[in-house]
């Protein structure tokens, strides 16, 4: 089984009714693992039904296959239903290839750094 | 001049005319006609095997399986069937074989469609002659007065039955030619092909090839199938039956002509092929996504997608064939997707609906 992370942290929200959630992703997202940690990230959507915001945050995530974009896909689809919203910073140039054939970039944006994706995730800003 | 040589030519040109008007239809929508004349002309010589055979048995007629059968078994339909089965195995078996020959030898085919076309070309030559013959035969021995109907009916509905048969074979020979591709393809969408799989580890095959020669047997067993019920059915004198028959067929011919699939240029020219601008890895898990959502019937995601990565990989026949099987499954199912979609709407979720849901949201926005 191929190794990935998933970590979970809590961002200060800008207004009440907000949850703002940081997810790190370290390692490879493949066939051995994809339906175990997408649990994690199901699981968030369900403990924050209303105004989830996630942050993925790519820097250590060195690949994702077919059924990890299909699982991303879902998550923007549920997440922007209820309100919320997803942003994805310093992805690998490999992920973001891959995203932008797929045409999830017209959905989600990113960001090349950390702070940046932070700001347009709490204020509606433009993509880079 | 010798009677019998003006009545054949009588008779051939009578036959000619059918054969004229159909290769006529098949010119305006296909190209390098100079080939497919040599094509006609060899469909016509394909009734050679035919007639030898035929002149063997007469010689040897403890080979016939028609004598065989009627020394030995006393239902007369049974001996019907297998014999109109012999008939189609050989006749097809003839215009198959014809076609494989001129395509290894001139790369004829580069298109299911042409596959199709140039088999019913064939088909044409053979029905030719066959029609000359017959159109003889009923003049000499029951006269002018019954030539009439019979020449109408041989021309539209026998003509069309032949072509009917060759260009269902022409079908499956042209998918079998570009196994490579649609193997490919309908695996990654979900198709597991364990008939071929197993074949390939008994005969010690490539997956590829097992699934071409399946194919191709595929498409005989159907082609001298619907043959030996023709025959049959006409053997019965079952004429609505027959004409029934024959529409549907051609209904179904004209259909597979009809699909996007059928017009992709399949074959690449090696030395004018672009590489893609993607990285192997990176494409893999595009093309395996679209695979999944082909078979989860997100069609016009997939064709999104196909046209993006597309651009970065032009020449990629697998993208392109999930591209024009996407369009042919959209627009086959566009009436029974609407009802379906009333009565159970997809719960899955679709990039291109997302899309849509965003612009608009972002043009409400800026009002």
């Amino acid at each position: 089984m191929t190794e990935i992370n998933i970590t979970v942290e809590d961002i200060p929200a800008t207004t009440q009714n907000q949850a703002v959630k940081l997810a790190k992703f370290q390692g490879q997202l493949d066939e051995s693992n994809v339906d175990e940690k997408s649990k994690i990230i199901y699981g968030l959507i369900e403990q924050n039904p209303k105004n989830l915001y996630l942050l993925f945050d790519f820097e250590e995530l060195e690949y994702m296959n077919s059924k990890a974009v299909g699982y991303l896909t879902d998550w923007y689809g549920k997440i922007a239903e209820a309100q919320g919203k997803i942003v994805i910073a310093k992805a690998k140039s490999n992920i973001l290839d891959i995203l932008q054939v797929v045409g999830l970039t017209q959905l989600i944006n990113t960001y090349p750094t950390l702070d940046e994706a932070k700001f347009a995730l709490l204020h509606d800003v433009a993509a880079h | 001049m010798d009677s019998t040589f003006t009545l054949y030519l009588v008779s051939g040109l009578l036959a000619l005319a059918p054969a004229a008007i159909w290769l006529t239809v098949i010119f305006k929508k296909t190209k390098r006609h100079g080939l497919q004349v040599l094509l006609f002309l060899a469909g016509t010589l394909s009734v050679i095997p035919i007639f030898a055979m035929q002149y063997f048995l007469n010689f040897f007629p403890q080979f016939s399986i028609v004598n065989f059968l009627q020394e030995n078994i006393n239902d007369q339909n049974f001996n019907f069937i297998v014999l109109f089965i012999c008939v189609g195995i050989t006749e097809e078996i003839v215009k198959q074989a014809l076609i494989r020959f001129i395509d290894k030898r001139y790369l004829l085919i580069e298109t299911i469609n042409e596959s199709i076309q140039f088999s019913l070309v064939a088909a044409l030559g053979f029905s030719f002659i066959e029609n000359i013959f017959y159109i003889y035969h009923i003049w000499t021995n029951l006269g002018i007065q019954q030539l009439f109907i019979a020449y109408l009916f041989r021309s539209i509905f026998t003509t069309c039955a032949h072509l009917m048969f060759s260009g269902i074979f022409g079908y499956y020979y042209g998918i079998a030619k570009f196994s490579l591709n649609i193997r490919e393809q309908s695996e990654m969408a979900g198709k597991k092909h364990h008939f071929q799989r197993f074949l390939a580890r008994v005969f010690n095959y490539s997956k590829s090839q097992a699934f071409k020669e399946t194919t191709i047997l595929k498409g005989l067993f159907i082609a001298i199938g619907l043959h030996a019920i023709f025959d049959f059915l006409l053997q019965l004198n079952q004429i609505i039956p027959v004409v029934i028959f024959v529409v549907i067929g051609y209904g179904i011919l004209r259909l597979l002509l009809k699909q996007k699939t059928g017009r992709l240029v399949l074959i690449n020219d090696i030395d004018n092929v672009r590489e893609s601008s993607m990285a192997k890895t990176d494409e893999e898990v595009v093309v395996e996504l679209l695979g999944m959502w082909f078979k989860e019937k997100k069609y016009v995601d997939v064709i999104h997608i196909c046209e993006r990565l597309l651009e970065r990989d032009p020449d990629n026949k697998v993208v392109q064939l999930f591209k024009s099987k996407a369009i042919d499954n959209m627009s086959n199912n566009s009436i029974y997707a609407k009802i379906l979609g009333t009565m159970f709407p997809a719960k899955s979720i679709s990039i291109s609906k997302l899309i849509k849901v965003k612009e608009k949201d972002t043009k409400e926005e800026k009002l």
